[in-house]
């Protein structure tokens, strides 16, 4: 199937310092696909110029049947993409049901109350989210992903800092969001979790990524395994 | 496919709904309305009618207002949260700076008769 979103051949540069030579990127609609990398490696900033949060100093990023040369998130989020912060999507000044209205108004979106009880966040909706625990926030940012209906999802690292029921939790709805037909993007160092809910993982390394293809195909990659997995990784039945 | 290469800019810009202007607009009201309260005192003190200040700096309270906004907007990492709205930063701008300048035209509007 085509990718919905497409980033292509970026480049990026922090003071001098270059983190991305010439890196790609897709989100297939349908597919789970997992970015990993080690820290540092610039994932977070290619997630973020794919979401256009961040101008890439070359390379396009196509979503749709657009190109962009300096996406812009509120012209993706229109047409369909939702990006997923590593942390604090949703504000601390408005509750959490106020916040989820308004993507359900903007967007013509889901139930609020389905979506807090399909988390089970029901109790908290009339709190704001400073006053949640992390699982908590967490799961009310999926309650805005689940209202909003995105064709496209990019998350960043959404699984740092989850207690493993939260984290099975979030897992469920990402594979639900794919089955549904999103193309869903997914960055983080969760290994066996991801792999085990992956359809197709890119490596990021050295400003540049790979294409590996299916975790079990992966995960026989030689330089994968030795630069990011690690000796002590042993295959297993994905 | 035919591409339209596009620079961040385009026609089809989403408009917030009411729920969120109103939202944003009762709260930078609020932030306005703090602000001008203290600095009324400030002209106060220093002989001037707080009603009938300057075009200037009228001008130079709304942009104080646009900027604690703008900052209040940082910290509380709302940006990513319009962006996913779809609110783009023309907005965003309007939104900062509007209420403010309302609030201050009313009151020059009140404090006019005084002569």
């Amino acid at each position: 199937m085509n990718a919905l979103l497409r980033v292509e051949s970026v480049a990026k540069s922090y003071a001098g310092r270059r983190v991305l030579s010439s890196a790609s990127l897709r989100a297939v609609p349908g597919e789970l696909r997992v970015l990993f990398g080690r820290n540092g490696i610039g994932k977070s900033t290619l997630l973020q110029i794919a979401a256009g949060r961040v101008a890439p100093d070359a390379g396009t990023v196509h979503f749709g049947s657009h190109a962009y040369l300096a996406a812009r998130l509120p012209t993706l989020a229109a047409a369909g993409l939702f990006y997923l912060p590593d942390a604090d999507l949703l504000s601390s000044a408005f509750t959490v049901r106020h916040q989820l209205t308004l993507f359900q108004r903007q967007f013509s979106g889901g139930d609020v109350d389905a979506a807090a009880e399909r988390l089970g966040i029901g109790a908290r909706l009339d709190q704001r989210p400073d006053t949640l625990s992390g699982g908590e926030r967490r799961r009310a940012e999926l309650a805005a992903v689940l209202v909003r209906r995105p064709t496209c999802l990019l998350a960043d690292e959404p699984y740092r800092g989850l207690a493993p029921h939260d984290a099975e939790v979030l897992t469920g709805v990402l594979r639900a969001l794919a089955t549904e037909g999103a193309a869903v993007l997914v960055t983080g160092h969760e290994v066996p979790t991801l792999l085990d809910a992956a359809d197709h993982v890119t490596w990021c390394t050295s400003g540049t990524t790979y294409e590996l293809g299916a975790p079990a195909i992966a995960v026989q990659h030689a330089a994968f395994r030795r630069e990011y997995l690690g000796p002590w990784w042993t295959p297993r039945a994905i | 496919m035919a591409l339209a290469i596009a620079y961040g800019v385009r026609g089809d810009r989403m408009l917030p709904n009411r729920l969120l202007v109103s939202a944003y607009v009762a709260r930078h009201l609020r932030l306005w309305a703090l602000l001008r309260v203290g600095l009324s005192g400030m002209f106060f003190l220093a002989g001037t009618d707080p009603l009938r200040v300057p075009p200037l700096t009228v001008g130079a309270i709304v942009a104080l207002c646009a900027v604690v906004n703008v900052v209040e907007l940082h910290v509380r990492h709302e940006r990513a949260l319009l962006g996913n709205l779809g609110v783009d930063p023309f907005v965003v701008s309007m939104l900062v700076t509007l209420p403010s300048l309302a609030g201050e035209l009313l009151l020059r509007t009140i404090g006019a008769p005084r002569g």
